[in-house]
């Protein structure tokens, strides 16, 4: 049994539970979920956006979007003492990338100017890095893959 | 960009001290449906009846200048006070409370139309001004409807019922936002296009997106489309319950007065739609689906009067790329794409479809950057806008290329 997560928005569906609501009985796996299913909270994100963030996908091995280190921990509001972590800090690149102690709380970082997320517990394969990979890792002239903002005009981004 | 300087530095050092100053001024959207009342009362203490336009006035005239007045409002608030503001009870509570108002102003209209002699004119002057308001009933409930509380949906189904526009949330946050700025979506509009061809696109599309979407969900539970459990059919039910009872109180004026005011009701969110993504268009990427919903998928604005009123509504642009952020957390960004005045000006202008063109058209080309292939045009209009913009070179690739 899995769980899987809105990556904009936060909504989990859980197979255990289902979703009643949206005719989907406790117990529904995933793969039987349709593939046109939006986020039923808040549609900008489709199944295929979705990220298995705990448990083991039921049935057939896991995919290519299951997220390497272990079960992490979702990235639940990090706590707001956070803060200082203030967007420019090129703090010193820590040595492997991918390979954070397990447990780690992984945040998320917005780009203040399109809204783009940088999801540290997803990474972003398409820059080159692999999940798990922390914004302080990332090279200081990285630029937001949808708006090409520098990595400055990120902020930490804390969910509701 | 100064504002986002501001949110830099709010961010990197004033966290514990973020004090947001539009907090009390909110309570300016508590307060506005209930405008056609107070008309109503300046009517009874003078005597005027040019009072019964207050709302016309205030809405098309008023608001657009204090907009102009007032100007735009660019301040967010930083991020790590975001999670305190979602979480304050009060803001939440500010659109419980608009609901009963939304009640008042049609009870206490029917009555005042009911019981008070009244001209043709002061009676088209009040169905018009209360449709305005009510017209905002479904910008509460659109407030109120993406919300994920049990609770909330309900005051939201409440509220659209008022305007017997019930199947507004279950369109608007599973078709309009899934669909924007795309050719699927009938709530988008096309440049070029007026707003009467559109409301004729957008009312009955809208309506049938809702239909499907519902049957599609009640199907998978096994239920049939027609079942309580609907949630088109409950603030439908509830409408009638409503309307029915007006009808019995006030008698027969009431098939003519709720007519009006519920028609110009649908009027104001067939205005919001077609003027918040006017001729914006998502790219289609190589899988077939359309990038995300982004912040430039949505004409913003930003004029402060007009967002006081509207619960922050036209701060659109981050509120379809995060839908489900509460109004007083929507921020600005860098370089969207903005309007010239906040919703209430151009709702005037929209109904002037050579003045609204003039206005928007050249905004939309330079937000695509020239490149009419990424706009999206009203068939036959297409000609029309190569032979008016064709000597624009489309733009050069911008210089990160776009996922």
């Amino acid at each position: 049994m899995a769980t899987y997560q809105c990556p904009d928005c936060g909504y989990t569906y859980d197979e255990i539970q289902g979703h009643q609501h949206e005719g989907f009985p406790p117990g529904t796996p995933w793969s039987q979920v349709p593939d046109d299913f939006s986020c039923p909270d808040c549609a900008v994100r489709d199944k295929q956006d979705f990220v298995l963030v705990g448990g083991a996908p039921s049935g057939e091995t896991a995919t290519a979007q299951v997220i390497e280190p272990a079960p992490a921990p979702i990235p639940e509001p990090a706590p707001v003492a956070a803060a200082p972590c203030a967007p420019a800090a090129p703090q010193s690149p820590q040595s492997a990338p991918a390979t954070p102690a397990a447990g780690t709380a992984y945040r998320k970082w917005l780009c203040i100017t399109c809204g783009h997320i940088y999801d540290e517990a997803l990474g972003d394969e398409h820059e080159g890095f692999p999940p798990g990979t922390l914004f302080s890792q990332i090279p200081d002239d990285w630029c937001c893959p949808d708006c090409g903002a520098t990595k400055e005009d990120y902020v930490l981004y804390e969910e509701k | 960009m100064k504002d986002l300087n501001e949110a830099d530095t709010a961010e990197a050092g004033t966290v514990e001290t973020y004090v947001d100053k539009k907090r009390y001024f909110w309570i300016l959207s508590v307060f506005w449906p209930a405008t056609p009342l107070i008309g109503l009362y300046l009517v009874l203490e003078t005597g005027w009846s040019i009072w019964y336009g207050t709302v016309l006035v205030l809405w098309y005239i008023a608001v657009p200048l204090l907009d102009a007045m007032f100007g735009e409002d660019f301040s967010n608030p930083p991020e790590s006070a975001v999670p305190d503001l979602e979480k304050d009870r009060y803001y939440r509570v500010l659109t419980y409370l608009t609901v009963p108002m939304h009640y008042a102003a049609l009870v206490g209209s029917c009555w005042w139309v009911a019981t008070q002699s009244i001209n043709a004119f002061e009676f088209i002057a009040l169905a018009l001004s209360l449709g305005i308001v009510n017209g905002l009933a479904l910008n509460t409930g659109h407030e109120l409807g993406h919300k994920k509380e049990t609770f909330d949906r309900w005051m939201a189904k409440l509220v659209l019922a008022v305007v017997g526009y019930g199947h507004f949330f279950i369109e608007h946050n599973k078709g309009h936002h899934r669909d924007v700025a795309t050719p699927n979506d009938p709530a988008t509009s096309r440049m070029g296009e007026n707003i009467y061809s559109f409301a004729t696109r957008e009312i009955p599309g809208a309506f049938k997106r809702a239909w499907e979407l519902e049957e599609v969900r009640l199907k998978r539970s096994g239920k049939s489309v027609w079942s309580l459990d609907n949630e088109i059919l409950q603030p439908m039910i509830i409408t009638v319950v409503l309307y029915a009872g007006l009808l019995a109180f006030f008698g027969p004026i009431m098939l003519v007065f709720l007519p009006i005011q519920m028609a110009y009701g649908w009027w104001q969110l067939t205005s919001a739609n077609y003027i918040e993504h006017y001729g914006l268009l998502r790219e289609k990427l190589p899988n077939g689906k359309y990038e995300h919903q982004k912040p430039h998928h949505s004409w913003n604005s930003n004029h402060i009067m007009s967002n006081l009123i509207l619960f922050h509504l036209q701060r659109h642009s981050d509120h379809h790329a995060h839908p489900t952020r509460s109004y007083q957390s929507l921020r600005d960004f860098k370089d969207l794409p903005a309007l010239p005045s906040g919703y209430p000006g151009m709702f005037f202008a929209a109904m002037i479809p050579s003045w609204y063109r003039s206005i928007l058209d050249h905004r939309v080309l330079d937000w695509a950057k020239g490149d009419l292939n990424k706009i999206q045009i009203e068939p036959g209009m297409r000609e029309y806008y190569e032979r008016k913009y064709g000597s624009v070179a489309p733009a050069q690739p911008a210089a990160m290329p776009a996922e």
